[in-house]
C-alpha cells in the first residue's frame, strides 16, 4: 500500500489535518519553533497559557532533571492574551497554523475574560482551558481537582464562545472519571489530559529543594504509563473527544494513547530534548498506517483489544 | 570545534564518553553573546571556575580581530589548584594574567575579585571593558565593584535549561528593564547581559 494515509480528526467542529499537537507550556508562541518545525505541518499548536494580565512568573530555580522527565514550576509566566492577539497571532496565521489557545485563570471571570478576548481574535480555531496547573497556590490545583468547580469553569466560558473548548485535566485527582463527565456535562466539546503530576525533588547536599517553587510538575516519559492508564478512563467515561498527553517521545508513544481511544495527541517535553519531536511522530504514525494498511487513522482510533474481547 | 565543559551530570557524562569520528547532534548557536566593541584597545576578563571557557574564545577572537594593539588583562578564580583548566592557553592569550584560589594552593590566595579590586584604579583610567563568566556570587561581587566605577562589564550567566530556545523559560533570571524588573530567559536573551542589567540582590 503506497497511497498516504488520511491522517484527518475531527475534534467536535474542529478538522485537524493529522492528530499531532504540541502541548501548552512546551512549545513556547509556536515562532520559537519554526526554525526547526513547518508549523502549518502539525495538527495544531498549543500555545503558553495566557491570562489577561501579563504574569511574570516564579523564580528561579524553575525546572530539574529528574529520572526520564523533568520538574518545573515556571509560573505560567506569559505576556497575556492582548499582547498574545496583537503579536503572536497574526505571525501564526501568517504561517498557515491551526491555533489553539491554551487559557488561564485565577478567577472564573478571568477565565470568561481571557476566552472572550480569544474568541473574537481571527486565528484561534479553538480554547484549551487550564483547570489544572498545580504550580500557582490560589485557583489552579482547586478548580481542575474539584467536579463542581472544575463544571461551573466550563459553563462559564461555554457562555462566551462559539470555538471549540477544551478542557484540559489534572491528574492529581482520585477519580478521572468524575471530573470528566463533570465538564462533558457543563458544556465541554472535548477534553485533553494529563497535565503534569505534582512532583518534589531535594539536593541532599544543600538540604534545600531544587525548586524555588519547592514542589512542580512532572513530566516527560516517566508519567507516560499513568497517563495512558487516564486516558484509557477517561475514554469510557465520556462521549466527547479525548486528546492524550503525557511523556510522548515517538510514534509507537502516541499510537498507544491513539489505541487506547484518544481522537489526537500532544507532544510536550519531547520538545525540549528534540525540537523536530512532533513532526517525527506525525512522520512515524503515518508510516504505521502503511505498514498495516489502514487507510484512514480514524479507524484505528479506540481499537484497543482487551483480554476476553 | 572544540568545547570545554565539566561533567556534571548524566548528560555531560554521555557527551564525555564519545569518541573522535563519532556523529553529534547540535542545535547551534542560540541566544546572544559577548558584544565586543570594534575599537575596545583595552580589554579585562574574569573568570570563575569554568568561566574560562567563554572567555578563551573571547580572547582568542579578539586577538585575531584587533588590528593594532590590543591589552587583555585577565582574572582567573578557582577554588584550588587542580580545578584550574585551561589557564595555559587563555595566558598565551593575555597581557598579563592573576591567578587566585581560595585555598592559596596557586596563584595569590583569596577571591578573584578581590585581585581585581586591587587593580581597579589603572584600569579604569585606561577605559577599560571588562567580560565576565563565573559564579553568582562572583559577579554579584562585581556589580558592586565595577557598576558605581561606571566600568562597563558583560556577564555570561548559566542557568538549567530545557530547551535551549526560550519556549520553556525554565532558565528565568531577574533583570531591570525600563522602571521594574521581569524575568528573561538566559538561553535566548542571553545568556551574555550587561552586568548593571541583571538584578544580583536576593536569592
Amino acid at each position: 500500500m503506497t497511497a498516504d494515509p488520511d491522517l484527518s480528526v475531527t475534534i467536535a467542529g474542529l478538522r485537524l489535518k493529522n492528530p499531532v499537537m504540541t502541548a501548552s507550556g512546551t512549545f513556547g508562541y509556536g515562532e520559537e519553533y519554526a526554525g526547526f518545525v513547518d508549523l502549518g505541518r502539525l495538527g495544531a499548536v498549543v500555545v503558553k497559557g495566557l491570562s489577561l494580565e501579563p504574569r511574570s512568573g516564579n523564580p528561579p530555580p524553575r525546572i530539574i532533571e529528574t529520572p526520564c522527565g523533568m520538574l518545573n514550576a515556571v509560573g505560567l509566566q506569559n505576556i497575556g492574551v492582548r499582547s498574545f492577539v496583537a503579536e503572536k497571532l497574526p505571525r501564526l496565521r501568517d504561517r498557515g497554523v491551526t491555533v489553539v489557545a491554551n487559557v488561564y485563570g485565577e478567577s472564573v471571570d478571568e477565565y470568561r475574560r481571557v476566552c472572550e478576548i480569544l474568541s473574537t481574535a481571527l486565528g484561534v480555531a479553538a480554547l484549551e482551558i487550564n483547570v489544572s496547573c498545580p504550580n500557582v497556590s490560589k485557583g489552579g490545583l482547586a478548580f481542575g481537582s474539584d467536579p463542581e468547580t472544575a463544571a461551573q469553569v466550563t459553563a462559564k466560558v461555554r457562555e462566551v464562545t462559539d470555538l471549540t473548548l477544551i478542557v484540559k485535566l489534572t491528574p492529581n485527582v482520585t477519580d478521572i472519571a468524575v471530573i470528566a463527565r463533570a465538564v462533558e456535562e457543563a458544556g465541554a466539546d472535548a477534553v485533553s489530559l494529563i497535565n503534569t503530576l505534582t512532583g518534589m525533588s531535594i539536593d541532599v547536599e544543600t538540604k534545600k529543594p531544587h525548586l524555588y517553587n519547592v514542589t512542580g510538575g512532572l513530566s516527560g516519559p516517566a508519567i507516560r504509563p499513568v497517563a495512558l492508564r487516564m486516558v484509557y478512563q477517561a475514554v469510557r467515561a465520556v462521549r466527547i473527544p479525548v486528546i492524550g498527553i503525557g511523556g510522548i517521545c515517538t510514534a509507537n508513544d502516541a499510537l498507544e494513547f491513539l489505541i487506547a481511544g484518544a481522537r489526537a495527541v500532544q507532544v510536550g517535553t519531547a520538545n525540549f530534548i528534540d525540537p523536530k519531536a512532533s513532526i517525527r511522530v506525525l512522520d512515524g504514525i503515518a508510516d504505521y498506517l502503511r505498514r498495516h494498511a489502514i487507510g484512514a487513522l480514524r479507524d484505528l482510533i479506540g481499537t484497543l483489544r482487551t483480554p476476553g474481547e | 570545534m572544540e568545547f570545554l565543559y565539566r561533567v556534571t551530570g548524566r548528560g555531560t557524562r554521555i557527551l564525555s564518553e564519545r569518541c573522535e569520528g563519532e556523529e553529534l547532534v547540535l542545535t547551534g548557536p542560540l541566544g546572544r553573546g559577548f558584544d565586543i566593541p570594534p575599537g575596545a584597545r583595552r580589554i579585562g576578563l574574569v573568570a570563575g571556575g569554568m568561566g574560562v571557557a567563554p572567555l578563551t574564545y573571547l580572547a582568542r577572537y579578539c586577538r585575531e580581530r584587533a588590528s593594532g594593539s590590543i591589552r587583555i588583562t585577565t582574572y582567573v578564580g578557582a577554588r584550588t589548584a587542580s580545578a584550574l583548566v585551561g589557564l595555559e592557553e587563555l595566558s598565551a592569550l593575555s597581557s598579563e594574567v592573576v591567578v587566585t584560589t581560595d585555598d592559596g594552593t596557586y596563584g595569590t590566595c583569596g577571591v578573584v575579585t578581590a585581585a581585581l579590586e586591587a587593580d581597579m584604579g589603572d584600569l579604569c583610567r585606561d577605559g577599560v571593558i571588562f567580560f565576565a563568566c563565573g559564579p553568582r556570587a562572583m559577579m554579584a561581587r562585581l556589580a558592586e565593584c565595577l557598576i558605581p566605577a561606571g566600568v562597563p562589564c558583560q556577564v555570561s550567566l548559566e542557568e538549567r535549561m530545557a530547551c535551549g530556545l526560550g519556549a520553556c523559560l525554565g532558565c528565568a533570571v531577574a533583570v531591570r528593564r525600563g522602571d521594574g524588573e521581569t524575568y528573561a530567559s538566559v538561553c535566548k536573551d542571553g545568556p551574555v547581559f550587561p552586568l548593571a542589567e541583571v538584578v544580583w540582590e536576593g536569592k
